[in-house]
């Protein structure tokens, strides 16, 4: 728990979604300023895929995506179908030791032929730099595997995103 | 600090002695007096002794913040901060707009001078961003960030014509684990 | 010094206004944050003053009263966060808590802290912010005769407890 001495009004910046083209004087100018270093220091970079699996085969479909965020702040996807309206809620956290915890946050609307149902989801996992994390919000099904059963995976990878830069720079360089 | 003696100045006064904040001709009729009395002596110079740890004492040197954005004249400012950091260079603007902040300081960025900011670890692994900008500029700042612009919210647009189905309870998984589940 | 210049006044008056702060507080975050609370006020404050002195007079005076609201807020955070301490397992610590992290205090300040504020910050403003009697007095809307007679049982109780921890 912590008390804070001030009354403090944190704002805590959105990130808008980045395709980073930056040319190499912006990255230098990046590198070179000191005063954004924290903020580098701390963004991450959500690589986030949905995809609708068939079972044992490749994906029928999928969607690829990016966004950058700070420790703590969210990253919103809706996933709009035409019986299904999904918004899932990311949010990765960061110990001192850089140790990371996704929380995803889940709300589904499945419209039915004579009703509509609503669920919501909360759920936690600590991951690693790099490692995938799978969301199912419709679930997993036992009968996965069987040949009609199709799965909706929302795969999740966090890099800090001053490694990535950094490899841009560097392949831009070569 | 007792003194004997009805003759003898009260400690609040002897204090203020010390203080030299007796006024004549009292001031010198109480330093006769001491100088003659022990009793005075010893508590004038104990409470020397005192003022002079207070004044030798070490205390942690101030450490001077930049000063927050003004006018140069004293005039109602609003000015909204806690703790100021250094001020980010004119240069920075583009760097932040690579970064996605854009659509939020871009209000600002249009001035000389970009806000204030301070980034560091927050609590429960989060980050702390406090920002320094008078009131005209955080009203719209905050504004613009209560508004997700469509750039920064990720929209899929599942497959036409799929009828997906709610299979179980959602799940949360390292796909590691996934995969090592599933071979099972 | 007909008006004094706000970036002057700023550099000029921070440093006593710190040492105050610092004497009264007992640690050196909370004085910044009060230091910095103060100049906000005075940019704020619209009208500027006579000259430093005058400045600083009123500088002072809300630096205090501040401090004051610090201390209170002190007081029940102390209490709440024993008993929180006592009924939680575990707890988010910020970097800058201040319960749980202090700075390394003399024992002159030490002693300083276990004075009732109303005597601390009286014997702060004679010892650390270069002021007279009457100048407190002003301050602090008190009389002469209240802080000659507080600088005193600050001095009695001071001189006490630092003689209790030798």
């Amino acid at each position: 728990m912590v008390k804070p001495r001030l009354p403090l009004v944190f704002l805590i910046l959105a990130f808008a979604g980045l395709q980073a083209r930056a040319q190499d004087s912006e990255l230098d100018r990046i590198f070179q300023d000191q005063d954004l270093q924290s903020l580098i220091d701390r963004a991450l970079q959500l690589n986030i895929t949905a995809k609708v699996l068939p079972p044992g085969e490749a994906p029928a479909w999928n969607s690829a995506s990016s966004q950058v965020t700070l420790p703590g702040r969210s990253v919103a996807v809706r996933l709009v179908g035409d019986n299904l309206h999904i918004d899932v809620v990311f949010t990765p956290y960061q110990g001192e030791g850089g140790d990371l915890v996704l929380v995803a946050q889940g709300q589904v609307w499945m419209a039915g032929a004579q009703e509509t149902r609503y669920f919501t989801t909360f759920k936690s996992v600590p991951v690693d730099a790099g490692e995938k994390v799978l969301f199912f919000p419709l679930g997993l099904s036992p009968n996965v595997g069987r040949g009609d059963t199709f799965t909706l995976q929302i795969e999740v990878e966090i890099f800090p995103y001053r490694e990535l830069l950094e490899k841009q720079k560097a392949s831009a360089g070569e | 600090m007792s003194r004997a003696g009805a003759k003898c100045p009260t400690g609040d006064t002897l204090s203020a002695f010390v203080d030299g904040e007796v006024r004549a001709p009292w001031d010198q009729a109480i330093a006769r007096h001491v100088e003659a009395c022990p009793g005075c002596r010893e508590a004038v110079a104990c409470l020397g002794r005192l003022r002079e740890r207070l004044a030798r004492d070490p205390a942690p040197e101030p450490r001077l913040p930049p000063l927050p954005p003004h006018s140069g004249r004293v005039r109602p400012v609003p000015v909204w901060r806690r703790r100021i950091a250094l001020p980010l260079p004119a240069a920075a603007a583009a760097a932040l707009a690579i970064l996605g902040l854009g659509v939020a300081l871009a209000a600002v960025a249009g001035r000389p001078k970009l806000p204030w900011m301070s980034i560091r670890h927050g609590p429960a692994g989060t980050t702390e961003v406090i920002v320094a900008a008078p009131v005209e500029d955080l009203e719209q700042l905050l504004r613009t960030l209560d508004q997700p612009s469509r750039a920064s919210q990720l929209v899929i647009h599942l497959p036409a014509d799929s009828q997906l189905i709610m299979v179980g309870e959602p799940q949360l998984v390292r796909e590691a684990d996934y995969s090592r589940g599933r071979r099972w | 010094m007909l008006h004094a210049d706000v970036a002057h006044v700023y550099e000029t008056l921070y440093p006593t206004l710190f040492r105050v702060a610092y004497r009264i507080c007992g640690n050196r975050s909370k004085a910044e944050d009060v230091c910095q609370e103060t100049f906000i006020k005075y940019f704020e404050r619209g009208e500027p003053l006579p000259d430093l002195e005058q400045t600083k007079y009123w500088l002072i005076r809300v630096l205090r009263n501040l401090a004051l609201n610090h201390e209170k807020k002190r007081s029940r955070e102390s209490k709440a966060y024993q008993r929180f301490a006592r009924n939680s397992r575990q707890y988010t610590e910020s970097g800058e808590t201040e319960v749980l992290q202090e700075e390394a205090r003399s024992l002159v300040q030490r002693a300083l802290d276990r004075l009732p504020y109303n005597l601390r910050s009286v014997l702060v403003l004679k010892e650390y912010a270069d002021l007279g009697y009457r100048e407190i007095a002003r301050v602090l809307g008190i009389s002469e005769g209240n802080v000659k007679v507080r600088v005193f049982r600050a001095r009695e109780r001071l001189a006490q407890l630092l003689e209790d921890d030798l």
